[in-house]
């Protein structure tokens, strides 16, 4: 028996064309548009390790190089290294923390090094001297061509600047003042540009006009105002910051002789026990240790808690809380949490053509009373609202086009739950503990649906009957698809904002295979 | 998907007024060490070794058939200690597994067949999946999903993990029925 999270037989269809379970959906609750992961703007809000629960900002982390500055990985395994205490007098040599070697006399200090527990290998396996603090300090393995990839980097800084600015000369030149003449003609050819009807120059001359009677630059009209002021948006013109100077740096020099293999490459035996694995040397690749003896413990990698915002509305749908232990949102606008659930109880077996009894267990996740209603799949009216998103993705160089990510899902079958309406009752937390049983309702009851089955509190199981096509082959996949139209009553609506809404959301239930038909 | 029924043989459990559900072919050892919240279910052939240190579970529990609940102990200088385990609310344990944790967060998922190593730290809203090896003093953080051998994170969970694996457990709890005779 395992957890419902990784069965996925209930899908639903976000409003960019995904379909995921509900629990990686997200309602949007001023779009009222549900939103998957590819919808949403994903920001940092803090960085962590989880083996010490050291929170970092996320500026400071890209210093640290999202890496903890206390906790390592073990480079064979990439489990977290344990520290070890030692006394003194061991073989390993020593060093404390002002480097300054110790031998005999240091018999009651403490020493500790680093151990894998889960494949054993240990610092002093590599002759790393070991420590006399227990946290931190742990010298960093410096990278011999650190001082050139420093040249390097400074020197194409440098060179990204003065582009800059020549790209800026460019487009203005440099003025001490605001010079009007030169400025209406780059606003014609601005305008001219960006306006698709092309303003005629009667209309732009009489706006140029009204312009000119503005007392100028004497008044302090200063060219970012002056954009303002014919809506343009701001533009940074290039300021006399001086010329930017380019270090001169030393350019590798090709080099045509290469190192020869040793001679006995091939004859010697190789102990591949010796020779790291490729995952040991990616874990590493500023140093790609090839031999085992080259290992240097890995700083642990940080872990982010993020927060998810809608690409189309820019809200928050998701926040966590500030500390990094802490499983609680301050805000989570999870599907799971507003719109109901429904999840399959027993299906029978599914012949071609033939109905089969289905019950659905439907779960009111709100504290009032909601009705939903059932359709049939239309084709869809969020094409539009897809588009906006997409583009938006696209925008930022998502790798996820919209039709690499979207998977159509093949409706295979169709039933008798459309047009009908079922009362859930609110949900009540208290009431989810205690053992009463459940309600069944009376056959004669005219006010409850025939197909109703049970209810007990906010849940309430129906049967439906279920016919696959009839072109179906064993084997074929049934899957029924339907819309769910509910009752969302908005806590705080704006006054202008209706309180109760009718949201509806598209399903996609995958009930099983088709079996062999008893006849044949 | 909906839990199914599981069926139990009345006769050989104990059911206490706390609503606990503990088989008769369990190991208990140093039954005055364990301490069970409420509403936990103990299936047959489990162990908790209560003898090696305290071990206290949360409510809705669920330690399923062969699992063994066991304190970690750290080496010292002066031999071996062993150090009390904790286990969360709502927390499910699969079969055969070992747990050798220190603490077992709320809402936790471990699969079965899977060994928790000695001194992990399992925080709450975590899944470790079927057949894995957590190494000793692996930290498993919140909302992230271990699998494979050494146990790495391989997935992240969503963010309603704490409500999922309540309504699991108080589910499996409601579904764990006596046989019919």
């Amino acid at each position: 028996m395992a957890l419902s999270l990784e069965k996925e037989v209930v899908l639903i269809e976000c409003g960019c064309g995904c379909v995921k379970p509900i629990v990686k959906l997200f309602l949007c609750r001023f779009c009222m548009k549900i939103r998957c992961s590819y919808c949403l703007c994903h920001e940092i809000d803090c960085c962590f390790c989880a083996y010490c629960t050291m929170s970092l900002p996320p500026g400071e982390a890209r210093v640290k190089k999202n890496r903890c500055s206390s906790c390592m990985d073990c480079p064979s395994c990439f489990q977290a290294l344990s520290l070890r205490a030692t006394s003194a007098g061991r073989g390993a040599s020593f060093e404390d923390t002002s480097g300054k070697a110790q031998g005999d006399n240091a018999k009651a200090t403490k020493y500790y090094y680093f151990s894998c527990s889960f494949c054993r290998w240990s610092t002093r396996d590599v002759d790393l001297p070991d420590r006399t603090i227990a946290i931190g300090g742990w010298p960093e393995k410096e990278h011999p061509n650190t001082s050139r990839i420093t040249e390097l980097i400074d020197y194409y800084k440098a060179v990204a600047a003065r582009d800059l600015k020549d790209k800026n000369k460019k487009i203005a030149p440099k003025t001490n003042y605001l010079d009007m003449d030169y400025y209406s003609s780059y606003i014609r050819l601005k305008l001219g540009a960006h306006n698709k009807d092309n303003r005629d120059d009667k209309e732009f001359h009489s706006a140029k006009s009204s312009r000119e009677q503005a007392p100028r630059h004497s008044l302090g009209l200063t060219q970012s105002l002056a954009r303002q002021k014919v809506g343009l948006p701001a533009f940074h013109y290039a300021r006399d910051t001086g010329s930017v100077t380019v270090p001169p740096i030393t350019p590798s020099e090709a080099n045509e002789c290469t190192e020869e293999l040793p001679e006995d490459i091939f004859m010697n035996h190789t102990d591949l026990s010796k020779i790291a694995t490729l995952p040991q040397r990616f874990a590493q690749p500023e140093f790609q240790p090839e031999l085992c003896s080259d290992f240097y413990p890995i700083r642990k990698i940080l872990i982010l808690r993020k927060s998810g915002r809608c690409w189309v509305c820019e809200h928050n749908v998701l926040k966590p809380e500030i500390q990094p232990i802490s499983v609680k949102h301050k805000l989570n606008t999870s599907c799971f949490y507003h719109m109901p659930e429904v999840r399959i109880v027993s299906v029978n077996p599914f012949y071609p053509g033939k109905a089969s009894n289905v019950i659905l267990k439907f779960i009111n996740p709100f504290g009032y009373k909601t009705n939903i209603s059932f359709d049939r799949l239309e084709s869809k009216d969020e094409e539009e609202n897809a588009d906006v998103i997409v583009k938006k993705i696209s925008k930022y160089d998502r790798e996820e086009t919209k039709f690499g990510r979207v998977k159509k899902v093949e409706v295979t079958a169709y039933s008798n739950i459309y047009n009908r309406t079922v009362v859930l009752q609110p949900k009540n937390s208290a009431a989810d503990f205690d053992d009463t049983p459940d309600l069944i309702p009376a056959e004669n009851d005219s006010s409850v649906d025939e197909n109703c089955l049970w209810t007990k509190n906010n849940k309430t199981a129906i049967r439906i009957a279920v016919t696959p096509n009839s072109d179906l082959q064993p084997g074929d996949k049934v899957v029924l698809g339907f819309s769910v139209i509910y009752s969302f009553l908005q806590s705080n609506a704006a006054p202008d904002l209706p309180a109760e809404l009718n949201l509806s959301f598209r399903i996609f239930l995958s009930l099983g295979n088709i079996v062999i038909s008893e006849e044949s | 998907m909906e839990l199914p029924d599981v069926f139990y043989n009345k006769p050989s459990y104990v059911e206490m007024a706390s609503g606990n559900k503990v088989s008769r072919q369990t190991l208990l050892c140093g039954s005055q060490n364990i301490v069970l919240s409420g509403k936990v279910i103990i299936q047959k052939g489990a162990i908790m070794r209560g003898d090696l240190a305290n071990v206290r579970t949360g409510r809705y529990c669920i330690l399923s058939e062969n699992s063994v609940l066991r304190p970690p102990f750290k080496k010292l200088t002066k031999g071996v200690a062993f150090f009390p385990l904790h286990v969360g609310d709502h927390v499910f344990i699969g079969e055969n597994s070992v747990v050798n944790a220190l603490q077992v967060g709320s809402c936790t998922y471990i699969g079965k067949n899977c060994v928790v190593g000695r001194n992990c730290v399992l925080k709450d809203c975590c899944y470790v999946e079927d057949n894995t090896v957590l190494a000793p003093d692996t930290v498993v953080s919140s909302f992230t999903k271990y699998g494979g051998s050494p146990g790495k994170c391989v997935a992240e969970l969503p963010e309603c993990m704490q409500e999922l694996m309540t309504d699991f457990t108080v589910n499996y709890y409601k579904h764990f029925v006596p046989e019919k005779i």
